[in-house]
């Protein structure tokens, strides 16, 4: 145990100084501070475009019964700060996944590594922590800035059961972007030029956060004119559900796409929590993961699968023989 | 100036990099992505018109008497590759980064800059071989590209493209050219000027996570996601004090939303404005800045990490 826990901690003091892992949490806590501050401006533009809406309307003599006054969920402002763990978090655990193939490879200190009483899936596991670690502590600084920059902002003091449900999507965040950070070890043990290693993770990147996604999103139907399609032919939502039932031949391969990528459930999961979807605001803990365990269980698998390989390709594989 | 010396370079540069087996990797997803793109656009308009037709039938068996109009009627030819902007503006870019990037790192790695330096080329020429060298493949992508839209087109909508709708895809892929040439200059830059090759790289990744995905989103509320939609999903941009100060302070500036509002304008026809200030301002930028670094570029120093 105290191998692995001295190569964690190697691991970690190594990634913590590099300037490139300095550079991207920099960019990351910049992109919460402007997706809070955006979101907090988003919102309070919709109050003031209500209240001018009311008051045209009483001014008419009518009610304001026909329009619905926004509601102000704190958790909700975060959307786009998953968007950016989706893209940035992915980066993240990219270059970790990069730096801790690289410098090994680089420096032949694998073979000295090796030539200790060490196991090979010691080494493995150590630097799987190790990252987690760093990781972690990435996480636990973005939560402590949202947490303050709400509080400043917004003066929005979050409950006991948001806070709950804010940790439980960062624990998401770190299943998915450990997934990305093994995925590129993986790649980096495998290839023999490292550069190769690094551009091929961030072509999967590319696929599995941006354009599948985005593919599943382009064929919504809703999503074919500005304001949405069955708002714009006045349908309503049952009816909508009741058109939509004849083309589920369509639905379930726009469906399939966006479920081949791990983005999809983080993202789906993360929004579930945060109640970027009205219906999941003011829902327990309990029902939004019954009701989205699915998408949690493939964000596990997804997280399992790189990093059960990786320790697999530590213990079986010849190391030394794929050195650049 | 030697232009045989340019043009040697360039040649050299077309070659290697069309060897190179990663470019060959991303050259086949584009090329994918193009043809992809078309079927995508003629499904989901397939689609959707069997659902406005279920729609009209809902709203007549519920006794609406005043139907709406099909969406779709009026949309032209080209708007089946409404997706390829959101390809250009992701994997294109990518592309055009790798490009700029290795076209200048691979010498630094190899130690062979300072023997092409202690030949007697100058920097500026080396750089501009170098820089045609990168047009040259870019306008062969974009050009395979084209091709292979304008096929997917005619094939798709089973009849040949009018000259004003050629005229547009043409027009639609030099945009998409001049907005590549300021992501490979990006990556070329850094490739001259980070001191190790995975800042290299990320560096202009970052300032394309910023340009793509920040600055709209501070102009338009609109989250990153929401920025992938080639329709967008908000009818009005907000209009309030905050808004409306950053989109006039940074929407002249905003290069990819002004990139997909001109694209919007030739493909899907339904915008008629060509924002063409930031693409001229990025390009004059990035295409000035390599020429400012190479000449303090020092071949003593030690190889790139």
């Amino acid at each position: 145990m105290q191998k692995i826990i001295t190569i964690a901690k190697k691991e970690a003091t190594d990634s913590l100084g590099d300037k490139l892992f300095l550079v991207l949490l920099i960019f990351l806590l910049m992109l919460v501070v402007i997706s809070i501050v955006v979101a907090s401006m988003d919102f309070q533009n919709k109050v003031v475009e209500y209240n001018q809406s009311v008051k045209i309307l009483e001014s008419l003599g009518g009610g304001a019964d026909s329009i619905y006054a926004p509601q102000f969920f704190p958790l909700k402002m975060l959307r786009s700060v998953v968007d950016y763990l989706e893209i940035l978090g992915a980066v993240i655990g990219i270059i970790l996944g990069y730096l801790s193939i690289s410098k090994e490879k680089g420096k032949n200190t694998l073979q000295l590594l090796l030539s200790r009483p060490v196991k090979r899936w010691e080494i493995g596991l150590g630097k799987i922590l190790g990252n987690s670690f760093v990781i972690w502590l990435v996480l636990g600084i973005a939560m402590f800035f949202i947490y303050g920059i709400m509080g400043f902002l917004g003066g929005a003091q979050l409950t006991g059961m948001e806070i709950m449900k804010l940790i439980l999507v960062f624990i998401f965040s770190y299943l998915y972007i450990m997934f990305f950070f093994g995925l590129t070890s993986i790649l980096a043990i495998k290839f023999k030029l490292l550069f190769n290693a690094l551009l091929i993770s961030f072509v999967v990147w590319l696929v599995i956060v941006l354009i599948i996604p985005q593919i599943g999103d382009t064929m919504d139907p809703d999503n074919q004119i500005p304001g949405g399609f069955f708002k714009a032919m006045n349908i309503a939502k049952s009816q909508e559900k009741q058109i939509m039932g004849n083309f589920k031949n369509y639905e379930f391969v726009r469906n399939a796409t966006e479920e081949s990528s791990i983005t999809k459930h983080y993202e789906r999961l993360s929004f579930a929590l945060l109640g970027v979807k009205d219906e999941y605001n003011g829902k327990t803990i309990f029902a939004i993961l019954n009701d989205k365990w699915w998408d949690g269980l493939w964000v596990f698998l997804f997280f399992l699968a790189p990093l059960f390989t990786e320790l697999l390709i530590f213990e079986k594989n010849n190391l030394l023989i794929n050195k650049e | 100036m030697k232009l045989l010396t340019v043009k040697t370079i360039a040649g050299g540069e077309f070659k290697t990099l069309v060897r190179q087996k990663t470019f060959v990797l991303l050259l086949t997803i584009f090329l994918f992505m193009a043809a992809f793109s078309a079927f995508i656009g003629w499904s989901t308009k397939n689609t959707v018109t069997k659902i406005y037709v279920a729609t009209v039938r809902e709203l007549i068996s519920s006794g609406t008497k005043k139907m709406p109009v099909n969406p779709f009627l009026s949309a032209p030819p080209l708007s089946i590759l409404k997706n390829m902007p959101t390809y250009v503006f992701l994997i294109g870019s990518l592309l055009a980064i790798i490009i700029g990037y290795s076209s200048f790192v691979r010498e630094r790695k190899a130690g062979v800059i300072k023997i092409i330096f202690s030949r007697q080329i100058s920097r500026v020429e080396f750089l501009l071989g170098k820089i045609t060298g990168i047009f040259l493949v870019l306008s062969a992508i974009v050009g395979l590209s084209f091709v292979l839209s304008f096929f997917s087109v005619v094939i798709i909508s089973g009849q040949m493209l009018v000259f004003s709708e050629m005229f547009k895809l043409l027009m639609f892929y030099l945009v998409s050219f001049l907005y590549l040439i300021i992501f490979a200059m990006l990556g070329l830059f850094f490739a001259i000027f980070a001191k190790s090759e995975s800042l290299a790289l990320l560096a202009p990744m970052i300032i394309w996570i910023f340009i793509s995905f920040v600055m709209p989103q501070l102009t338009s509320a609109l989250d990153p996601n929401s920025l992938l939609n080639p329709t967008s999903i908000q009818s009005i941009m907000p209009q309030s004090v905050f808004f409306t100060s950053t989109r006039f302070l940074l929407e002249p500036f905003s290069v990819s939303e002004n990139y997909k509002t001109i694209s919007q304008s030739f493909l899907q026809g339904d915008i008629k404005e060509y924002p063409i200030f930031s693409l001229i301002v990025y390009l004059f930028f990035t295409m000035s800045i390599p020429f400012l670094v190479i000449k303090k570029f020092n071949v003593c120093e030690v190889e790139i990490e």
